[in-house]
């Protein structure tokens, strides 16, 4: 049972247990009840104490949530439709390697009828590019070589006002630009653009923009700033012919549910990759970044909830406090109250009573705070955040071959 | 009267420690008091009058001795059952009244008979009688804060009769309260000695007060010194 359920499950208990206590005692009930209204200033404030520690619990719950939410939210948008990857990355690094280990693997993900709707061989190189017309550079743009017939699980490039791109369509020095290069290079459509690949024997390439996309699906992968060129363009300029450096996987499945089938289609690539003795690594990508978000949401949580065990704590001190002040107040009465006939449990019952109806409102009172609190700091930080349509499940691969462009555009997230 | 003893006190010694110092409050009281009898006990402040009303009434333990009332001992006797004997046998009017400020007359008056498990409209009923004999008909739904010095007493005698006790213990019942209002209640409490035959133990400082008493107990260092028989 989840933490929420438990604290329900012991309200609820608590509630039970006073009713029963109210019916079977009700002298009881009455003294504990003309006692919480003798002083309404000490009740508000033992109530007020205890509020604030239930308030944080609540307010943590939602906050790691939240916190949970955003992440996954960040890995819906950099990876998109992308589940897994398969590349020979080391250091950061990622090294070329032959295009047909992609026909090798894809051959296999068939044979093995692996929940995979697309495999997509990219070449992705990042360097410096200088905006020639508008004279701004940045050293960080990444370019990606893609192949626009294999692209279709992982939807189209979309223009601004709403029209499907595909590489394909590029003349041979044209390049799209997502809207973060386009920003960072301060760049627009027909501008042309220098790219500066390698370090030592530096090889210029020149490319102009022919459209900027929108940052979402492949032209927000790892939210980076994206020029797409053609496969066959980006291997001929950077001498790469016949070379990718990264493979990417979409499961069956959206953007949200594909990962459901991660650790078969893992798994899959995988034996794929061994079969074969290839150099490459295979990395369950979607699903490594969600168990890393849920562990920042919980992580998150859990601090928040130690902060407010601290302040249950601090209310305990208070209510512990007010108590023996409550029964140094009342000692002549609960002299009278033994001296006709009151059993010492009858007294403890009363002050039990006393005490479960400041903590029932407190416990009510502190979460409605919470929960108030927490839909505050949900509505800010998730205003700024986009929700991730679940695209309708994609058939797996053919072995007929990679589908034709944007075939299933319709249902890529942000289509 | 009847002759035979409803209270018997048997070498009854209490000490109390205070630090380093311990006090001897009670030291080898021997007591009967017979049923019906009303019984004042007067002494300087200090010379163990409350522990002896507390000890034999059950509130208190004694540290050593024993207490026989209606010939049960009160050692025998563990905290509940004190308790519950309590409830049925015995009522307590203080100084302070000691009324409970959260609940109105009638209501402190039913307070002994709901503790005994008397079902709430005989309580409420047996209440206002009792109410109507200390004279303070009329007055049931006031809280104690609303009610004179002289009322809360009389609402505090009527919460020690309204079980029908056969013994009732007072503790300076008039210490707070003007001579006038002070003479009103002792001719309640004799009035009600008188007819109900209860047992009362009074302790006092007023001598007007104990010459209302069948017999006067003089304590001195947690001793009886010297008893006197009214006239």
């Amino acid at each position: 049972m989840a933490l929420p359920e438990m604290a329900l499950f012991a309200v609820v208990v608590g509630i039970v247990l006073a009713g029963l206590l109210l019916a079977a005692r009700p002298l009881l009930a009455r003294l504990a009840a003309r006692n919480i209204r003798r002083r309404t200033t000490r009740v508000v404030i033992v109530i007020l104490g205890l509020l604030v520690g239930t308030a944080v619990i609540s307010s943590s719950l939602v906050v790691g949530d939240t916190l949970s939410f955003i992440f996954l939210e960040d890995v819906y948008v950099r990876l998109g439709a992308v589940d897994e990857i398969v590349s020979n990355e080391f250091g950061g690094q990622l090294f070329s390697f032959a295009e047909t280990n992609l026909t090798q693997i894809r051959a296999d993900l068939i044979t093995a009828k692996s929940p995979v709707d697309g495999i997509a061989p990219t070449l992705l190189k990042v360097m410096p590019v200088r905006n020639v017309a508008g004279n701004k550079g940045n050293q960080q743009i990444t370019i990606m070589g893609l192949n626009a017939s294999y692209e279709g699980a992982f939807g189209p490039l979309t223009t601004r006002d709403g029209r499907s791109l595909d590489t394909d369509a590029l003349g041979p020095d044209d390049v799209f630009a997502n809207a973060r290069a386009a920003a960072d290079l301060n760049a627009t459509p027909g501008q042309n653009l220098t790219l500066f690949y390698g370090t030592t024997n530096q090889t210029l390439v020149h490319a102009t923009v022919a459209d900027i996309v929108r940052d979402e699906g492949t032209a927000s992968y790892e939210r980076r700033a994206i020029l797409f060129m053609d496969l066959r363009r980006a291997q001929s300029a950077f001498g790469e012919n016949g070379s990718i450096n990264l493979i990417r996987v979409s499961n069956v499945g959206g953007v949200v549910d594909g990962v459901a089938f991660s650790d078969q289609v893992t798994q899959d690539l995988r034996l794929s990759v061994a079969s074969h003795h290839l150099a490459l690594r295979v990395q369950d990508a979607k699903a490594s970044g969600i168990a890393q978000a849920v562990q920042i949401g919980r992580a998150a949580t859990e601090l928040f909830l130690v902060m407010g065990a601290f302040g249950i704590l601090a209310g305990i001190l208070l209510i512990v406090n007010i108590f023996v002040m409550l029964a140094e107040e009342r000692k002549p009465e609960l002299g009278i109250a033994r001296a006709v006939g009151f059993l010492r449990r009858d007294l403890l019952t009363a002050f039990a009573l006393e005490g479960t109806f400041y903590a029932i409102v407190a416990a009510a009172l502190g979460a409605l705070a919470g929960s108030t609190s927490s839909t505050g700091w949900c509505r800010t930080v998730t205003s700024s955040s986009r929700s991730t349509s679940i695209p309708r499940p994609s058939s797996r691969l053919s072995s007929r071959g990679p589908r034709s462009p944007g075939s299933q555009s319709s249902s890529r997230p942000g289509a | 009267m009847a002759d035979e003893p409803i209270i018997r006190g048997i070498d009854a010694h209490k000490t109390y420690n205070s630090g380093p110092v311990t006090v001897h409050a009670l030291r080898g009281v021997n007591l009967e008091i017979p049923r019906g009898e009303m019984v004042a006990i007067m002494g300087p402040s200090g010379c163990g009058k409350t522990t002896l009303l507390n000890c034999f009434s059950g509130l208190d333990d004694l540290t050593s001795g024993d207490v026989q009332i209606e010939g049960v001992s009160l050692s025998g006797m563990d905290d509940d059952a004190k308790s519950r004997y309590r409830s049925r046998r015995m009522g307590f009017v203080f100084q302070s009244y000691n009324l409970l400020p959260v609940l109105t007359a009638a209501e402190n008056v039913e307070l002994p008979l709901l503790v005994a498990k008397v079902p709430a409209k005989d309580a409420r009923r047996k209440a206002l009688v009792l109410m109507e004999q200390v004279e303070l008909d009329g007055w049931a739904g006031h809280k104690p804060a609303q009610l004179s010095a002289g009322q809360q007493q009389r609402v505090a005698i009527a919460r020690a009769l309204v079980n029908d006790p056969a013994i009732v213990w007072a503790d300076e019942p008039t210490g707070n309260l003007d001579s006038e209002t002070s003479a009103q209640i002792m001719d309640l409490l004799v009035r009600l000695n008188r007819e109900q035959r209860q047992t009362l133990v009074l302790v006092t400082h007023d001598a007007i007060v104990s010459s209302r008493a069948h017999r006067i107990l003089r304590m001195r260092n947690g001793q009886i010194v010297e008893e006197t028989r009214s006239a």
